[in-house]
Order: structure tokens, then C-alpha cells, then sequence
């Protein structure tokens, strides 16, 4: 069967690689040195698929249309966004096993959006860019944790538990990481944007190394938005990445306040005993 | 109609070169296609950001669409707007 080998929470910033020279040298190469750390990291694990779960920025899905959980199960390419310095391109995805979580979801009540076709946003495209070793397949998932109605909290904790057991019961013999991207405090658009609340993202990190999943579950949207801006929702991208793991060792690998880069950048890896 | 519309609106302005283009082009003759009412049509066609987003428009929406039309190098001027509207209490 399959196994889930480890995690990883790590921002999606599109500034990063679409304005790269907007962050001062230093910190920029320690925000890269994570990102490689992240894949060097991936490659240790022997992983050959990853899990990525994003949000959309109202990038990909308009008032039309609002998914609470998409996955993508067939061609995927990205990004999307034609200012991020990343050359569009094909993903290798690996559709059996992104249908194999649709339907383990499906028949467990979650009634997923699907995307037989997905054009990435930086959400996903970012973290596969900088972090997944050449090879790895990845299959994206995106929840609403960017755009209203927002995903709640204890959504993220049930979605993620699935997604661990549909991987553990997928018969076959993949290792794959699951990748929590986004975040820490930024705000996106807003008058705001630009500023950093360190004690807010310390707080998040401390309660993923403590594994404090109902209390991150039970964040409400007011109290993120107001201590860590519109951006730091995704801290329940982070939430289904950590509940599919279910138990883990965590540790912070980076930790970087970037106004420049607007976000108060967070890496940490989630350790699942071997 | 209401600030649904609006951010319709603001996500097609944003959807394409093309379309940013032909918002700045004419920008009553797009807006045209719409059923807003003359206050919403007032604040697109200003691309008044901090109004919109005072009356609940997401600023994801608001920034996409501003840089869509004026260009990233511009994004100063999107958040003088913000900050000068703050400054005013916020009207």
C-alpha cells in the first residue's frame, strides 16, 4: 500500500519568484536555501508523489464559481500567472491515485469539484517549482481558504484525515509527501499589505510543532484576519496537510518576517515515524 | 446589481490582456455589458479601489484588477489610494 512519508508546510508567495529582487539579498537567499532544504528533503524521503493543497485568489475561479475542495485529477499544467518568472509547463500529476482520493471522498461525503483539466495558480505552482525534485508527481488540491465562503476549520481537520487514510489504503506502493502551502500573516490587497505580525505567525508555528490541530481548527475567520490579514487563512491549507498526517514530529526549518515579500514566511517539516 | 457583479466584473477585467485592454480602451462601452447601477459603473469605471473594498468588494479582486489595467509598476498608487482612504476614516 501506499505511504505517506512525511509533510511539509512552506509559502506559496508568489512575489518570491515574480519579484524576486523586491526582498533584500539576505533574507531572500535564506527564504531559497528553505525551499532547496525542502527539496532536498523530499528526495531523502524517497518520495515519488506529492500532495499539494492550495487556494485559489480568485486567479482561477471566478463569481461564478466557488469550490470548497477541488482536485485535480487529469492534465495539469501552470502557472497560470504570466509574471512569475516560471516558465508555463506541464505538471506530471498522477491521475490514479488523484482518482482514487476523489472517490475515497466521494464516498465518504465530500463532495469534491473536479478538475479533469487545472491550470495552477502560484499556490501550487510555487511550492512545485522551488520544493519537488524533478520526477515526483504532484496532484493539487485546492480548498477556499482564500476566497469567501471560507472553509471552516474543522472541514480541514476531516478532509485531511481522508486524504491520509485514502493514501494508506491505495494499493499500491507509492511514497508521498503532503505539502502545506501558504501563509504565515500577510495581507493580500488590503491597506495593510506589507505588514508582518511575527508574534501571530510564532504562535502558528508553535501550535503545528505541538501538534495543537483542534486549536488551529478552531481559529475563526475574524480573529486570523485581523491578527494575520487575509493570507494567513491558509494556514488551513496547512491544517489538511497536518491532519493527514495524524501524528507527526515537527520541526520549524525556517522562519523569515519579509515585508518586502509581504508574508511572514514559515517552513516546517512534519516527521512521520519510519 | 450589487457588489456580486462588481467583483464579476473586476475578475473579467482580470481574466486577460486582452480584456484589461478593452476595459481601458472604453471603459463605459464595457461596462456597458453589465446590469450595474450608475454608482457601481462609477466606481469600476474610477477603478476606485478603496470605496469597493469599503463596500465589501475583496481586495484580492480590487489589486488583480488595478494591476490588470494599470500595471504592477503601479501598485504604489493602489495602495496611496487605500492608505489616503484610511487616513479619511475610511470613506
Amino acid at each position: 500500500m501506499a505511504t505517506l512519508v512525511g509533510g511539509f508546510c512552506l509559502p506559496h508567495n508568489p512575489l518570491i519568484v515574480g519579484a524576486p529582487d523586491a526582498a533584500a539579498p539576505e533574507p531572500a537567499a535564506r527564504v531559497m536555501a528553505a525551499f532547496e532544504q525542502v527539496k532536498q528533503r523530499i528526495a531523502a524521503l524517497r518520495a515519488d508523489t506529492v500532495v499539494v493543497i492550495g487556494d485559489d485568489h480568485y486567479t482561477l475561479f471566478g463569481t461564478q464559481c466557488a469550490p470548497s475542495i477541488l482536485i485535480g485529477i487529469g492534465d495539469v499544467e501552470g502557472p497560470i500567472e504570466p509574471w512569475l518568472n516560471i516558465a508555463r509547463r506541464p505538471v506530471a500529476n498522477h491521475p490514479a491515485l488523484a482518482e482514487h482520493l476523489m472517490d475515497t471522498g466521494l464516498d465518504q461525503g465530500f463532495d469534491w469539484a473536479v478538475a479533469k483539466t487545472l491550470v495552477l495558480d502560484h499556490s501550487v505552482m510555487v511550492p512545485i517549482h522551488l520544493s519537488v525534485p524533478d520526477g515526483v508527481r504532484a496532484i493539487p488540491i485546492y480548498i477556499s481558504s482564500g476566497v469567501k465562503p471560507f472553509i471552516r476549520g474543522r472541514r480541514c481537520l476531516a478532509l485531511g484525515r481522508m486524504l491520509g487514510e485514502a493514501i494508506a489504503a491505495w494499493p499500491g506502493e507509492e511514497r508521498v509527501v503532503v505539502l502545506g502551502t501558504g501563509g504565515i500573516s500577510h495581507w493580500v490587497g488590503m491597506a495593510d499589505m506589507g505588514r508582518v505580525n511575527q508574534e501571530f505567525d510564532q504562535r502558528i508555528l508553535g501550535l503545528v510543532e505541538q501538534g495543537e490541530l483542534q486549536a488551529l481548527a478552531a481559529l475563526g475567520d475574524d480573529d486570523i484576519i485581523e491578527q494575520g490579514g487575509n493570507g494567513a487563512l491558509e494556514i488551513r491549507n496547512w491544517l489538511v496537510a497536518l491532519a493527514a498526517l495524524q501524528s507527526y514530529e515537527a520541526r520549524v526549518l525556517h522562519y523569515e518576517p519579509l515585508e518586502a515579500w509581504i508574508t511572514g514566511l514559515g517552513f516546517v517539516e512534519m516527521a512521520v515515524a519510519a | 446589481m450589487s457588489m456580486h457583479t462588481v467583483e464579476r466584473v473586476l475578475f473579467e477585467i482580470a481574466s486577460g490582456p486582452a480584456q484589461a485592454a478593452e476595459f481601458k480602451r472604453d471603459r463605459q462601452a464595457f461596462l456597458a455589458a453589465y446590469p450595474l447601477t450608475p454608482e457601481e459603473a462609477g466606481m469600476l469605471a474610477l477603478l476606485d479601489v478603496a470605496r469597493m473594498q469599503a463596500r465589501g468588494v475583496d481586495p484580492m479582486l480590487t489589486m488583480r484588477a488595478f494591476t490588470a489595467v494599470e500595471g504592477r509598476e503601479r501598485l504604489g498608487d493602489y495602495m496611496g489610494s487605500l492608505h489616503a482612504a484610511a487616513g479619511k476614516g475610511g470613506q
